[in-house]
């Protein structure tokens, strides 16, 4: 059983809305992953506002979390760890994690998130 | 020689710029013509926007009107931004800023102009309008410079931006300039935090909670401002060295640059995203309470 939790990370000031995934998703956005090739580091924008979802991933046998920061096409480590680059062109780990968002944040803050997408280009 | 200063900005410096002799000609017979326009320099309204202009004399040669007459004038003095002003003179100085690299662009020329023509009543300083007086202009606390500072480095960061640091501190811990590794919130440490929905009054209440102050305080000045994404959050910048304003949007890394990558030397009109009500400035020393 894995359990993975996920941020919004767009607020600065108060603490980001975060969730848990149930078992399916969490199972979901293992496979995403998995499938994603490797790609170099790159330079993320350093925005106020949206700035993609933070996922922390932990399982029996590695309790260690592994965070990593889902946003604009790209899947980057979001600790120490060091976990490799991956890339997303479709953005379908973003959209997914976005539609998990629903039931736990406010609809318009939901909307908000959902036009960032969309006017944020890679 | 005469230098003029609209007086009008608040976080950057004002436009100057010098006359030429025929306009200095033209002043002196103005104020010789309506010695009522010339006004001291401690006579400014206290508002922000439009405040008139600020005269200064680049040197102590006296100054003649056209009957040849010796007109003595301070070395410094106001002429408009009184509700009783002669528009007519503040629009003539302002357009003798119309000049080669003139800082008076078209855009702040109109904004001025329509200033004098139609000008705004100061605010009552009663308060009992506090609260009006933060919904209906939203700024509150006047970019000062304090005698005494406290500038850190505008472009190392690294006491912030190494983990798990970079996860624990947020807008408010680097404002304070103070790693409290708590996320820390206006007002909770003196037990009245600030709470959403979040504006300008409920921030800054919670600010003087903790001890902020909207003027200098003795010691060492931190000097921040508030901004507000009305109805979901609040940030902050610090002024740090170099005249350059640094920030830390929640646990991402604290930087130097605003939304659109420049560098911050003017926090009211840097790219702030979704954060577009400026609350105005406040300062702190090392005394504050912060978690």
């Amino acid at each position: 059983m894995t359990q993975n939790t996920v941020e919004l990370d767009i607020f600065s000031g108060r603490p980001n809305p975060a969730w848990r995934l149930s078992e399916a998703e969490g199972v979901r956005l293992i496979t995403m992953l998995k499938a994603l090739p490797v790609m170099s580091p790159k330079v993320l924008p350093e925005v106020l506002g949206y700035r993609g979802f933070i996922v922390c991933m932990a399982t029996p046998t590695a309790p260690r979390h592994t965070c990593v920061r889902i946003y604009g096409g790209t899947v980057s480590p979001h600790d120490s760890a060091g976990e490799a680059w991956r890339a997303d062109p479709d953005r379908r780990i973003e959209y997914f994690l976005l539609k998990t968002a629903k039931p736990w944040i406010e609809e318009s803050l939901y909307t908000i998130v959902a036009q960032a997408m969309q006017s944020h280009k890679q | 020689m005469f230098t003029i200063e609209l007086d009008i900005f608040s976080g950057r410096p004002n436009p100057v710029w010098t006359l030429t002799d025929k306009q200095e000609q033209e002043l002196v017979e103005r104020l010789a013509a309506t010695p009522s326009l010339l006004r001291p320099l401690n006579t400014s309204v206290a508002r922000l926007g439009y405040r008139g202009y600020i005269v200064s004399a680049l040197s102590e040669e006296s100054v003649t009107d056209k009957r040849s007459k010796k007109v003595s004038l301070p070395s410094q003095f106001r002429i408009g931004g009184a509700e009783d002003a002669d528009a007519d003179a503040a629009l003539w100085l302002l357009d003798t800023s119309d000049q080669r690299d003139s800082e008076v662009d078209a855009d702040l020329h109109d904004t001025t102009r329509q200033s004098i023509l139609e000008p705004q009543e100061a605010p009552a300083r009663d308060d009992t309008l506090e609260k009006e007086e933060f919904d209906t202009s939203h700024t509150k606390g006047l970019f000062m410079r304090c005698s005494s500072n406290l500038l850190t480095s505008s472009t190392n960061f690294s006491f912030w931006n190494s983990w798990p640091y970079i996860a624990q501190n947020n807008c408010y811990n680097f404002a304070s300039n103070y790693r409290s590794n708590t996320f820390a919130r206006p007002g909770r440490a003196a037990g009245r935090p600030a709470r959403q929905p979040f504006d300008c009054y409920s921030v800054r209440r919670a600010l003087n909670a903790d001890g902020w102050s909207e003027r200098c305080v003795l010691g060492w000045n931190i000097t921040s401002c508030l901004v507000i994404w009305p109805g979901y959050d609040f940030h902050f910048y610090r002024l740090c060295a170099n005249g350059i304003w640094c920030h830390k949007a929640g646990s991402t890394p604290a930087r130097n640059y605003d939304n659109s990558g420049r560098l911050i030397f003017n926090p009211v009109t840097c790219n702030r995203g979704f954060y577009t009500v400026f609350c105005g400035y406040q300062y702190a020393n090392q005394y504050i309470s912060v978690r």
